[in-house]
């Protein structure tokens, strides 16, 4: 009833509705969102956990798709797919928590860093393998350095494994931006490290 | 990308569990619901909206036909208009000078209305106080707490009428009453109830466009005219609305002012005590908007407004009839400030 000419292939091979199609049902009728949000709720508190710790996404994951239903109106879908949309209102929650995020930085410099046996949050213990620890300490330092607008593109990137045109998208920035800021970020890495390839820190994945 | 394998590494997805899961789905339940009755509401005010409109071009023509109503002041020469009007200009002046820095654009009203008892014996009151807190961001959510009055006789004679016909605390309407009463109500205030929604009502409603920032809205009379639109009830109301109600600056509030006192259709009617017993100055005009739908009579609609401090008191429907004060809103405070304490009572961050 509100298939809208925008949205193509309403639905995929399996039958099932896509994303963008449900969104575009979800102005006329809003329990759909719900569906989006079974789809997603998992990838999105993953990230947010990531970046900030256990508690934090428990709080806030909904608050992510809460932003996403008030503003459904504004998805265009020649602008891009759901996944990387909502990846912007994630982006927008951890910018009003870079306190618990500089925190959590600086718990990981210090747990990889350290070794002082000293019980962290479990988050914190999970990081602390021993040959990786330094590398990864310092790594965790590098990112607390970094501007906020970088660690962005390279979270997204790294952790919620999006493209350059989906970066760009989830933060409302030019494509070219991207590029640039990533390039420059991983330079940064790489010299902090110390020429240590962070392949090479020991991990075993 | 292997660097991206090491901060994946560095900072690994938690356990994701099922209670939280389904807390968050039980919160956007939530929010489908109010976005339902939002809707609802939502048309049903554009529907009042126009009624209103359409119930004032008859007003209008009832005041034409009868030449001028009882209540209407007689005609003055325009002068006297003007420097009876004088205080509008004083008002803007203090108005102007109003803090409007802030986040929250927050107003305490008190509104009401009075109305018949079915059988036409005494005259009852119902009334309930809103907190409204608009944000500068027009992204953000509008706040609004409704604290319900209940329903009382209106004055000391109609308690005692109501009295000899047994204290009734319910009445029933077997059909809608002039002052558009209908069914069964009854005279116990309901729970306060705190929402927050989208603010579509003043960002979609004045002036019938969409309004993305209220900053845009001008400050000179006559740019706020040229806004406001050509037709000079509408004009009025929409300005009324703004200068109340509004998250506008100080100096859209004292341009406000100013069109009011240039507009013919606005009337002084002196000094004045409002529904609240506050003292003010008052100006009368014939309203589109702040008409009951389906009211059959002519009515009049009175602003009474605090000069010295620039501050709108009150705005009141009578029945150009019989005075019956039909609807009114009388605003105890409002202000701009930081915070928004409605906000405090829902978990945030």
């Amino acid at each position: 009833m509100t298939a809208n000419s925008t949205v193509r292939g309403i639905a995929d091979p399996a039958g099932t509705l896509s994303d963008e199609a449900l969104l575009e049902l979800s102005r006329r009728r809003p329990e759909r969102f719900g569906e989006i949000y079974d789809r997603y709720v998992r990838e999105i508190h993953g990230y947010l956990g990531r970046r900030l710790d256990r508690q934090a996404a428990d709080d806030l994951t909904a608050e992510v798709f809460l932003a996403a239903f008030r503003k459904r109106e504004t998805f265009d879908p020649r602008r891009g797919t759901v996944r990387p949309w909502l990846y912007g209102f994630a982006s927008n929650v951890i910018a009003l928590h870079r306190r618990t995020e500089q925190r959590r930085l600086a718990a990981l410099a210090r747990s990889a860093g350290a070794h002082d046996g000293r019980e962290h949050g479990h988050e914190d213990r999970v990081v602390t393998r021993v040959d990786a620890a330094s590398v990864q300490g310092r790594l965790a330092a590098e990112l607390g350095a970094l501007s906020d607008g970088d660690r962005d593109v390279l979270l997204l990137s790294a952790l919620g494994e999006l493209s350059h045109e989906e970066v760009a998208r989830a933060l409302d920035i030019p494509y070219g931006t991207v590029g640039s800021r990533l390039s420059r970020v991983r330079k940064k890495l790489r010299a902090a490290l110390g020429g240590v390839d962070p392949m090479r820190g020991g991990c075993d994945g | 990308m292997d660097d991206f394998r090491t901060v994946r590494e560095l900072m690994p997805a938690p356990p994701f569990s099922p209670e939280v899961e389904r807390a968050g789905r039980e919160r956007l339940d939530e929010a489908f619901a109010w976005e339902r009755t939002r809707r609802g509401r939502r048309s049903a005010r554009w529907g009042a909206f126009g009624l209103g409109l359409a119930g004032a071009a008859a007003a209008a023509a009832l005041v034409i036909s009868q030449a001028a109503p009882p209540a209407h002041p007689g005609p003055r020469a325009t002068q006297a208009q003007g420097d009876a009007k004088r205080f509008l200009l004083v008002a803007a002046a203090s108005v102007a000078a109003l803090p409007d820095a802030g986040t929250w654009w927050g107003t305490t009203e008190v509104r009401g209305r009075q109305f018949h008892d079915p059988t036409g014996r005494y005259v009852l009151h119902e009334s309930q106080t809103v907190e409204t807190w608009i944000p500068a961001d027009p992204e953000g959510l509008t706040w609004y707490r409704y604290t319900p009055g209940g329903i009382r006789p209106a004055t000391p004679a109609d308690e005692a009428a109501w009295r000899s016909a047994g204290s009734p605390t319910s009445w029933t309407y077997d059909k809608r009453s002039p002052e558009g009463r209908k069914g069964e109500l009854t005279a116990r205030a309901e729970k306060p109830e705190t929402h927050s929604t989208e603010d579509w009502d003043f960002r979609i409603l004045v002036a019938g466009k969409p309004l993305t920032k209220m900053n845009e809205v001008p400050d000179t009379p006559e740019a706020l005219r040229a806004m406001v639109g050509a037709d000079e009830q509408v004009a009025i109301d929409t300005t009324v609305r703004l200068l109340f109600f509004a998250p506008v600056s100080s100096g859209t509030r004292a341009a406000a002012y100013r069109l009011l006192a240039s507009l013919p259709g606005v009337e002084a009617a002196g000094q004045v005590t409002d529904v609240l017993g506050r003292a003010g100055q008052a100006v009368e005009y014939d309203s589109g908007e702040y008409t009951p739908t389906g009211f059959p009579g002519p009515s009049r609609t009175r602003l009474v407004i605090d000069p010295v401090s620039g501050r709108p008191l009150a705005i009141e429907t009578r029945s150009a009839a019989d005075g019956l004060l039909l609807t009114y809103t009388a605003v105890r405070d409002s202000r701009w400030a930081d915070g928004n304490p409605l906000q405090n009572t829902t978990k945030e961050n």
